[in-house]
């Protein structure tokens, strides 16, 4: 088996670490005996929708979010949404997740149109959310790191990732964090969040593979040292 | 220099090849003996060098932060483009000073510098002041606690009184105004003197700490009485008994804000104008340090950049490739915070392909940034073709653990201890004798290691720097 893991704008989006996702996917396909590899997508460089079949996006400053942004807009964000029609998964995080969104609208600044591929929208608040999280959700138990300023609002076609018990999560007012829409998802988790995380991140492996190969069992791997950071992530104070 | 000296320059020569003797037989220790060859050769080679040196020589002296103070010092003169023959890593005995005078002089007798800054042990002061007549001795502190070896305080303090009294008037003094000892001492020397000292209620007690000495006015005995202490006897004080009172300051700082065991800010007023400083080491200690080495630029007429500069540059060397003796093994820490500074790190430690054990030390505390992400920004993947073991530590020790995993390394190579001494005594376990332990800890981390190594002895502490 084979598996192709697109790294979205590689270079303007990965502020904190967010590079660690598409490492641990390419790693825990790699120790189950499956190909994989990554492929960095930059602005400017069309993307192909038949050739990954996960896509990482990650957060970025205002001043990059705006380039990604024209860029979505021409072109590469319709190729992105041909990707997911046709069973690839995306996982984005901060930025990205905005992005994905309906819109982001900053403040007095233009507004910023998204891709819609989750059904939420994103209005800037006047202070930042910064700290460890834990949610509770599908996937169990995740911890993570937010760093974000935009508070993200869910519609009735998306449902949240999990609901905060540390943190601010989407908003800071509703409990939720992050979506799941289809075979989109988003959160403000980074951390970065699937190494810590491997349920999250063998879920996406096992979605991702499905557009090739059907059902896939994946098989189990020796989790303990994910465990104990973790654990430790969950001590750690707000 | 009137003319060539045959006898001073044989000295010179001769030195120099002992100080590269001692430096190729590797025997350590050794800083001394160029000294003292070179003085047998000319005796008054110290008074012969220095007193060509254009903007001549500034001491540095009492129980503790000499170091600290003198490499300040050396920082703000090297912002101020100052080339500086500084005893930094020599003895602070007049032969320790002789051999750094030896090995940064020309053959001819010339120094290669233009500035000279000599950090002086409190008792060999009185001995070097035979031989050196300073612009600037700048004075931080008087400690009874360190003074054993060297027998009573007071018989200390009437040295000093007695070599400042013998020193020409040209000489200035740098003092710690709240240092009643000091102070009593440079109101008394005859000498001009430019006061320093804190002037930050919000940082004193009232009371002095069991730990502190002189408490005695040192001119009538009388107890002091204190309404700021800030430091052991440190504060502001006067005498009921004769009347002495600290002097007023002509450099000051306030509004001291103190960042954990991170970093110390504090507005400094008086002769250099008013400035806000950031010093990134701790503790109130630091602050007299810095305000010291302050005082010192200001007597010699440096400029405030250069005091600033100097200031802001002094954290940046701080445990980068620092070497430390312990166990038999050397131990080499090298700072890490962020993924490109990380990067540097990695690919130095990379390069060394030997089968011993590298300690990585994660912390994520405000010093540290509490966001550990950068990890993974940081190209751990270059360690994984290293032999290992890798043991991880501190706070954030599985989370270390679990980057050197999806880096490549082999799980059974990995070992995550939390508790840093712990760690620390596992690694230096895993170094061969004779091996280099090579530790790269987050800032806090750092700070906590030297600790634990200063309680075994294997470095100084902070305050003894």
């Amino acid at each position: 088996m084979r598996l192709v893991v697109g790294f979205l704008y590689a270079r303007l989006m990965n502020i904190y670490g967010d590079r660690g996702n598409v490492v641990a996917l390419l790693q825990r396909a790699r120790w189950r005996g499956i190909e994989a590899e990554a492929v960095a997508i930059n602005a400017g460089e069309p993307l192909e929708p038949d050739l990954c079949d996960l896509y990482v996006f990650g957060g970025g400053q205002d001043k990059e979010q705006y380039v990604v942004a024209e860029d979505l807009a021409r072109g590469n964000g319709e190729r992105l949404r041909a990707a997911v029609e046709s069973g690839a998964v995306v996982l984005s995080v901060c930025g990205g997740y905005q992005l994905l969104g309906h819109y982001y609208r900053p403040h007095g600044g233009e507004e910023l149109r998204g891709l819609g591929l989750i059904d939420a929208h994103t209005v800037a608040g006047d202070t930042r959310f910064i700290g460890n999280v834990v949610l509770r959700g599908e996937f169990g138990e995740l911890v993570g790191f937010e760093n974000h300023s935009g508070r993200t609002y869910l519609g009735s076609g998306a449902r949240p990732l999990g609901r905060v018990t540390k943190g601010s999560g989407n908003n800071g007012e509703d409990g939720t964090e992050g979506a799941v829409c289809g075979r989109v998802y988003g959160t403000y988790l980074h951390g970065p969040l699937l190494p810590k995380n491997p349920a999250l991140a063998d879920a996406l492996i096992a979605r991702a593979l499905e557009r090739r190969y059907g059902q896939v069992r994946l098989e189990p791997l020796d989790n303990s040292l994910e465990q104990m950071a973790h654990r430790s992530a969950l001590a750690r104070p707000r | 220099m009137a003319g060539f000296d045959p006898r001073l320059s044989a000295a010179i020569v001769a030195g120099r090849a002992v100080a590269a003797a001692v430096r190729a037989s590797r025997l350590g220790g050794g800083t001394s003996l160029p000294g003292s060859v070179a003085q047998r050769l000319a005796p008054t080679i110290l008074s012969d060098v220095t007193s060509a040196l254009p903007e001549g020589v500034v001491l540095v002296s009492g129980t503790n932060g000499k170091t600290t103070t003198s490499r300040l010092l050396s920082n703000m003169f090297s912002s101020a483009h100052l080339r500086v023959l500084h005893n930094r890593s020599g003895s602070n005995l007049v032969r320790g000073i002789v051999s750094s005078v030896v090995v940064s002089t020309h053959a001819s007798g010339r120094p290669a510098a233009d500035v000279a800054l000599f950090e002086t042990d409190e008792a060999a002061l009185p001995l070097v002041l035979r031989e050196v007549e300073p612009r600037v001795i700048v004075l931080n502190n008087l400690f009874r606690d360190q003074l054993d070896r060297y027998g009573e305080l007071d018989t200390l303090y009437r040295a000093w009184e007695r070599a400042l009294a013998a020193l020409g008037a040209r000489t200035t003094l740098a003092v710690n105004a709240d240092d009643p000892a000091l102070a009593r001492l440079a109101a008394g020397s005859g000498h001009d003197v430019l006061y320093f000292g804190l002037d930050a209620p919000e940082q004193a007690s009232r009371e002095l700490p069991h730990a502190a000495d002189a408490a005695a006015c040192a001119s009538c005995r009388s107890p002091l009485e204190y309404s700021a202490v800030y430091v052991s006897h440190m504060g502001e004080y006067s005498c009921p008994g004769c009347g002495f009172s600290r002097p007023e300051l002509d450099l000051a700082a306030s509004d001291i804000r103190l960042e954990g065991t991170a970093a110390t800010e504090f507005t400094v007023r008086g002769s250099y104008g008013e400035f806000r400083a950031r010093l990134n080491v701790p503790g109130l200690y630091n602050v007299y340090n810095a305000l010291a080495a302050i005082a010192g630029a200001r007597t010699l007429g440096l400029a405030r950049e250069a005091v600033e500069q100097g200031l802001r540059s002094f954290s940046a060397a701080f445990g980068r490739f620092e070497r430390v003796r312990a166990e038999g093994r050397d131990l080499v820490l090298a700072l890490v915070k962020n993924p490109v500074g990380c990067n540097e790190v990695i690919r130095m430690f990379a390069s060394q392909p030997v089968p011993e054990p590298l300690l990585i030390v994660i912390n994520d505390r405000i010093a540290d940034g509490r966001d550990v992400s950068w990890l993974w920004d940081a190209d751990f993947e270059m360690l994984a073709s290293l032999p290992g073991p890798f043991v991880t530590s501190g706070l954030r020790a599985h989370d270390m653990a679990l980057r050197l995993k999806y880096a490549g390394v082999a799980v059974e190579q990995i070992r995550a201890v939390e508790r840093i001494p712990q760690a620390l005594h596992r690694a230096v376990e895993l170094t061969s004798p004779g091996g280099t332990l090579r530790i790269m800890p987050t800032y806090t981390a750092m700070l906590e290691l030297r600790e634990h190594m200063a309680g075994l002895g294997w470095v100084e502490p902070y305050w003894e720097e």
